[in-house]
């Protein structure tokens, strides 16, 4: 079974495609954390961050419809957070009320303000993610000074992701074939559970024998293969100065919305 | 010593207290191209863990290429035996192609530039050039065994051991396999039930039943003889013209 679907966007060519991932890692994290950085009491004001965004999207060539599909299953998680925000947060005045319920609009423009700082961050994340091969990425994390057993961790977890899915699907055909029952598919799901954990254990025995086999003294080594180049560099600095522009217009009150 | 791997009385047992060698004596020279059969069970995927300290035999001598396997030894001993694995998602443990290639180079301390060197010669040599940036869940079963093959090649080792090198290929690629097994210069030590692939390769054959040799000697004297290869679960190779 092949899975390109999980990935299969991070290997088409754009200009984006082409950046070194450490640039783009650390776009990625100056955005999220300029636009984290914004008050809820302005809801508006997040719209400043969309020209960068909108024009990494437009250099990516990614398909628009698979964004936004992606970016609105993520926001739902936002969404039921900033539900409640309107009823609990009594802040300006009462919009409305619903029976005993009252909506104030502080809390309104709080919800809209972390709906909207959330999808924008949730873009920002999805653009990275679907324009860098996910072992680039870790790369960029390692040279970054993350953990080397956090980035072992989630190498494996991408490398074993696909086979363990592929042995669920194959034990669940097994199951669905000979257990025409709904009910009796669920009875025996724990069981299959836990035969998939069996299975995992057996298998990291082996893979563990695999890499004394070559070599492995308890520190994995790669070669980067990363080279940041001046597009790299005038990427992240042309980011870098538009959200100081825009911080330092923001805290002087030049802003508008 | 001459001989690339010379055992003598190796048992061994697991933690449950099944007896999975009970005194196997063998030798192999340098160049050999040797098949290791048995039934299930006979002991042979743990012999060959033992070849390169993967295993620790409970009792007998084992020499590699001359060395004693143990402690001391096996960084030695690891990158002059290369082990493949029977399910090559086992063997290929890293995202990348290249990546899983360039493990065993990087983990001999070998500098940048021959690790990058080795990796092309290693996939160039089982005809998997320019996949280097490809995902191993993004290769089929067959590009997988090749790409088994070249995480060892890429460590240029003298012994070449592999278990069920063929198990679960199609007709198109067992037959590449099997063209690049015989373009091999390593020594070879292959465990199979493929016996269709050790009548092609493997000049001698190591019978392995119940963790004990039943039978060591030519491969056509060996495949010849029914009654033996029956006695031990295994049955003669269809003639080419009958082979699917």
């Amino acid at each position: 079974m092949h899975h390109a679907y999980i990935d299969h966007l991070s290997t088409l060519d754009s200009p984006v495609h082409r950046l070194d991932p450490r640039a783009k890692l650390a776009c990625a994290l100056l955005y999220c954390a300029a636009v984290a950085s914004l008050p809820v009491s302005r809801p508006l004001l997040p719209a400043w961050c969309v020209p960068p965004l909108a024009a990494a999207v437009a250099a990516s060539r990614l398909p628009l419809r698979y964004l936004a599909r992606r970016c609105l299953m993520l926001c739902a998680f936002a969404a039921s957070v900033a539900l409640f925000f309107p009823f609990t947060l009594a802040r300006g005045d009462v919009a409305a009320a619903i029976g005993p319920l009252k909506v104030y609009t502080g809390g309104l423009a709080a919800a809209g303000s972390i709906l909207f700082r959330f999808a924008l961050t949730t873009l920002a994340v999805l653009v990275l993610a679907c324009t860098t091969p996910f072992p680039r990425l870790l790369r960029a994390m390692q040279w970054f000074g993350l953990p080397r057993l956090f980035i072992m961790v989630l190498a494996f977890l991408y490398r074993y992701l696909f086979v363990l899915v592929d042995e669920a699907d194959r034990i669940a055909r097994a199951r669905d074939s000979r257990c025409p029952s709904r009910r009796g598919r669920w009875t025996v799901t724990p069981a299959i559970l836990g035969m998939l954990f069996v299975r995992s254990v057996d298998r990291s025995d082996r893979i563990y024998a695999a890499m004394l086999s070559r070599g492995f003294d308890g520190a994995v080594r790669v070669l980067d293969g990363l080279a940041f180049r001046r597009a790299d560099a005038a990427v992240l600095a042309g980011l870098a100065i538009y959200l100081s522009l825009f911080l330092a217009a923001f805290l002087g009150g030049w802003c508008p919305a | 010593m001459s001989h690339a791997i010379a055992a003598r009385d190796l048992a061994f047992t697991y933690h449950d207290g099944t007896a999975a060698l009970r005194g196997v004596s063998f030798e192999v020279v340098r160049g050999e191209t040797v098949a290791l059969v048995g039934p299930n069970g006979s002991g042979k995927t743990t012999l060959l863990l033992h070849l390169n300290g993967i295993l620790r035999p409970a009792a007998g001598t084992l020499h590699v290429c001359g060395r004693s396997v143990g402690p001391a030894a096996l960084p030695e001993i690891r990158s002059k035996v290369g082990v493949v694995f029977q399910h090559a998602d086992d063997q290929l443990f890293m995202p990348t192609v290249f990546d899983d290639v360039a493990f065993g180079p990087l983990h001999m301390g070998l500098p940048p530039g021959e690790v990058r060197e080795r990796v092309a010669r290693a996939l160039e040599q089982v005809g998997l050039a320019g996949f280097e940036a490809r995902a191993p869940h993004h290769l089929s079963g067959g590009e997988k065994k090749v790409a088994a093959i070249a995480t060892v090649l890429s460590m240029s080792p003298q012994i070449l051991v592999m278990d069920e090198p063929t198990g679960s290929l199609d007709h198109r690629s067992r037959r590449r396999l099997i063209g690049l097994l015989a373009s091999l210069p390593q020594t070879l030590l292959i465990a199979t039930h493929d016996l269709g692939l050790v009548a092609e390769i493997c000049r001698r054959t190591i019978i392995l039943d119940a963790g004990r040799v039943a039978a060591d000697g030519p491969t056509a004297a060996i495949l010849a003889d029914a009654p033996l290869l029956a006695r031990h679960g295994l049955e003669p190779p269809a003639p080419p013209a009958a082979r699917t």
